[in-house]
């Protein structure tokens, strides 16, 4: 491929996580996302061969099927950046700059300029949804990024991947777009059993909200543990939860009524802390 | 041949026992895994295997890990089986345990006595492996971070699924920086030659991923947290493994490119160079000794193995504030066995919790006194840490903060064998005076079998199926055998269960996880086993 082409395929990698950016949707920043990773061998100057290209397409929108399957039901409305999407996106164009700037310090010799650019770019693009954001699919949309940004500027270092580089990459963005579903859809669950949500609701002013601080609860209560999680993973029982008097042993086989512990089919008790009795 | 032996027949007496009741169980894993000690001794260890035609070298260290994941996926089966069979049932688990932890040993020990391979495996071709192995963990990683939340909060906890999203969140990014810092040396022709601000640059890179993704201080907590949720055994397997996993590739990317690079470059003795190699050691020391007090002063029994394995991310970073070539050979050494003897301090740790119902440390006061065998295997499990003069793990474990040379070293050795003082503590509470909790009873043995929730026995009737274990009451059925397990696997994916079948299928993906890592482990192994049977 001319390397004209391949900073064709950097422009347009770049400005498809610009517009990623800027989705006020959830679906058109799942497609954006799903653009980007399209885009991104069209970086580099030697397309990879056909077989692991077809492979890390078929991953890239396998990836971005699952995040839509994901927000399939939910309201189609994302909060915005922390800056407003606008000078995020500015911030990619300066990366792409920044990664032919890069490109030429590191000297020839190496892989393609192009690929810098793209990659310096995409990672630009994944720093606001992976520190800053406040909603599931975006860190997700935002670890997605990070896996391929991560495989273009190594392709801008050591040359076109090998093809079982390519899979392997292909395979991480996959998965982590598994895990991410699974995510979204547990904090979708956890909204919509009146819990509160891992996130707060953009579309909710107040607590919870938007405009809430990022951990408090729904009654407007300050978080007193806010870098920490529920009691039971924290540990701090004694101080968290009131002691209460150890239960007496029970005969082998009886199960106490209430307790998850003494269910055989509850896997995620296995040591019985103190608090879940 | 020592190690396969092993492991065949660990595994096999391991199988046996789990479908066999009451005495035979007992006397077949017995006789079984006893045999494994003086055959890991006796024959001497293997040296090649022939695959597809082909000969490969291992010079043992290819056999060893795939022993070390043979006896993780034991130890977490019989954790599985603790907390799905009743509590006198979780003796008769420990000994297995017990024996699939010495039989480790046994046959580390022997694999284990060659010479550490030094800058032999250097020489060894391969550039593109470590990141293919960065991306394959980095994968299981990501795909395990829902897994985190148990089933019990699936949906409900908003706490445990931005603790899930936060691992997810690690892992990539410690694959992108570990990908990005593995190619920064090299060119489209292979390794470049780098100033010694580029190889600093990469050395920083890819131990910094190392520790992200291990959780060393300062990214302590989010690994801790993703630790202690969820089940311990899968706990075990994600967060030992998974991550010994990653550090080998990244141990075997410094040994492929790091060295030659700077052996050629001239860069060994760089300032620049030894700064960013100070600053690794700065924080290993720091993650070794916090990790090991924090540890040793946790109450809760998971904490307890979150912030050993936290400690064990500063011995692994060892191998990147060393200059010594000799120091990344160590760490590929030490990294699977102690992931080994990790698993088996959540197994023990699961059978204490299944015993008394409690994850206190503070209300476990008298458990040594009340249970002597859980004893036993709380001391193999410290034996399988820390070994004794003359272990192999003794050795991989005083020679790796050593390789850091001068009183920096003696520092380090100091603060890795603080990793005692959680043994220590547990130890302590055990010998008091028995708590309320812990009460009279004593746990004897030999009890009732129950591995793998095949039956457990009410008190003095007839053996009493139990629920298939996995399945919440009332909670709509994902998991299934052979065709309908699959099928009930992508039906999940359509539906949105598969965080259900992720979290109520624990123990298969456990032990799906464990021999993936293995694999992985050997692979990795692999491409430096051919310069080790080149030197030998």
């Amino acid at each position: 491929m001319e390397p004209a082409l391949a900073a064709a395929g950097a422009l347009t990698t770049a400005a498809a996580a610009a517009a990623l950016l800027q989705a006020r949707s959830v679906r058109m920043a799942v497609l954006g996302m799903g653009a980007v990773l399209v885009l991104s061998p069209l970086a580099l100057p030697s397309l990879p061969p056909v077989l692991p290209l077809a492979f890390w397409m078929v991953t890239a929108l396998l990836a971005a099927f699952l995040l839509l399957l994901a927000v399939r039901g939910t309201p189609d409305l994302l909060p915005p950046l922390p800056l407003g999407g606008w000078p995020e996106g500015a911030f990619v164009a300066l990366g792409l700059v920044l990664g032919w700037a890069v490109a030429i310090v590191v000297g020839p010799g190496r892989g393609p300029s192009s690929a810098m650019a793209a990659g310096v770019a995409v990672a630009i693009a994944a720093v606001p949804l992976i520190a800053f954001s406040r909603d599931a699919l975006r860190t997700a949309i935002g670890a997605v990024l990070v896996l391929d940004s991560a495989g273009l500027v190594a392709a801008a270092l050591a040359g076109t991947p090998s093809q079982l580089e390519i899979v392997a990459l292909g395979l991480a963005v996959a998965a982590a777009a598994e895990g991410s579903r699974e995510i979204i859809v547990m904090d979708t669950r956890a909204r919509a059993s009146g819990g509160p949500a891992a996130w707060p609701d953009p579309r909710t002013p107040g607590p919870g909200g938007s405009d809430a601080p990022r951990d408090a609860d729904p009654e407007g209560r300050a978080d007193p543990h806010p870098d920490e999680d529920s009691p039971r993973e924290t540990g701090r029982t004694r101080d968290a939860v009131p002691r209460r008097k150890p239960r007496p042993r029970q005969e082998p086989g009886a199960r106490r009524d209430g307790d998850p512990r003494q269910d055989p089919a509850d896997p995620g008790s296995d040591l019985a802390p103190a608090e879940q009795r | 041949m020592s190690a396969a032996i092993v492991v065949a027949i660990a595994l096999v007496a391991g199988l046996v026992a789990a479908m066999l009741r009451g005495t035979a169980a007992r006397i077949v894993a017995g006789v079984a895994l006893a045999a494994c000690v003086p055959i890991a001794l006796l024959v001497p260890p293997l040296t090649t295997v022939v695959a597809g035609g082909a000969t490969f070298a291992l010079g043992g260290h290819g056999a060893s890990i795939t022993a070390d994941a043979a006896a993780s996926l034991l130890l977490v089966l019989v954790a599985a089986s603790a907390v799905r069979a009743d509590a006198p049932a979780v003796p008769a688990s420990l000994v297995l345990a017990l024996a699939a932890v010495t039989a480790a040993l046994a046959a580390l020990n022997g694999a284990l006595m060659e010479p550490p391979p030094a800058t032999a495996v250097v020489q060894s071709a391969g550039t593109a492996g470590p990141p293919i192995g960065v991306a394959i963990v980095v994968a299981a990683a990501v795909l395990l971070a829902p897994a985190v939340v148990p089933a019990a909060d699936a949906g409900t906890e908003s706490a445990a699924v931005r603790t899930a999203s936060r691992v997810l969140r690690t892992a990539a990014v410690a694959g992108g920086i570990a990908i990005v810092g593995m190619a920064w040396l090299l060119g489209p022709a292979g390794p470049v030659a780098a100033d010694p601000g580029a190889v600093a640059a990469a050395l920083l890179l890819v131990a910094g991923s190392v520790a992200l993704f291990l959780g060393a201080i300062p990214f302590h907590a989010i690994t801790a947290r993703g630790t202690v949720a969820g089940p311990t055994a899968l706990a075990a397997a994600r967060a030992a493994w998974l991550p010994a996993a990653f550090a080998m590739a990244a141990v075997a990317w410094e040994q492929r490119v790091l060295a030659p690079v700077m052996a050629y470059g001239g860069s060994t003795g760089a300032p620049l160079v030894a700064d960013a190699r100070d600053l690794v050691a700065v924080v290993a020391f720091l993650t070794l000794a916090g990790g090991a007090v924090v540890a040793a002063l946790h109450d809760d029994l998971r904490h307890v193995l979150a912030y050993a394995l936290v400690s064990d991310a500063g011995l692994a970073l060892l191998a990147f504030a060393s200059s010594d070539p000799s120091a990344g050979s160590t760490a590929s050494y030490w990294l699977p066995v102690n992931a080994v003897a990790r698993t088996g301090l959540a197994t023990w740790m699961v059978a204490a919790g299944a015993a008394w119902g409690t994850s206190r440390v503070d209300e476990l006061d008298g458990w040594a006194r009340r249970a002597p065998l859980l004893a036993a295997g709380l001391l193999a499990v410290a034996l399988a840490t820390f070994g004794l003069p003359g272990w192999g793990i003794f050795e991989l474990r005083t020679s790796l903060p050593q390789a850091v040379g001068g009183p920096a070293g003696t520092l380090m050795l100091g603060a890795a064998w603080l990793g005692l003082l959680p043994f220590l503590r547990l130890a302590w509470v055990g010998l008091r005076a028995p708590s309320e909790v812990v009460g009279e009873r004593t746990i004897a043995w030999p009890a009732g079998l129950g591995l793998a929730g095949a039956a457990r026995r009410r008190p003095g009737g007839a053996p009493e199926p139990v629920t298939r274990a996995g399945q919440p009451a009332g909670a709509e059925p994902v998991r299934g055998r052979g065709a309908r397990g699959v099928r009930a696997g992508v039906e999940a994916l359509g539906t949105g269960r598969g965080a259900q079948l992720l979290a109520t299928n624990w123990p298969t993906i456990t032990v799906v996880v464990a021999l993936i890592a293995g694999l992985l482990a050997v692979a990795v192994s692999v491409g430096s086993g051919g310069a080790l049977g080149s030197m030998d």
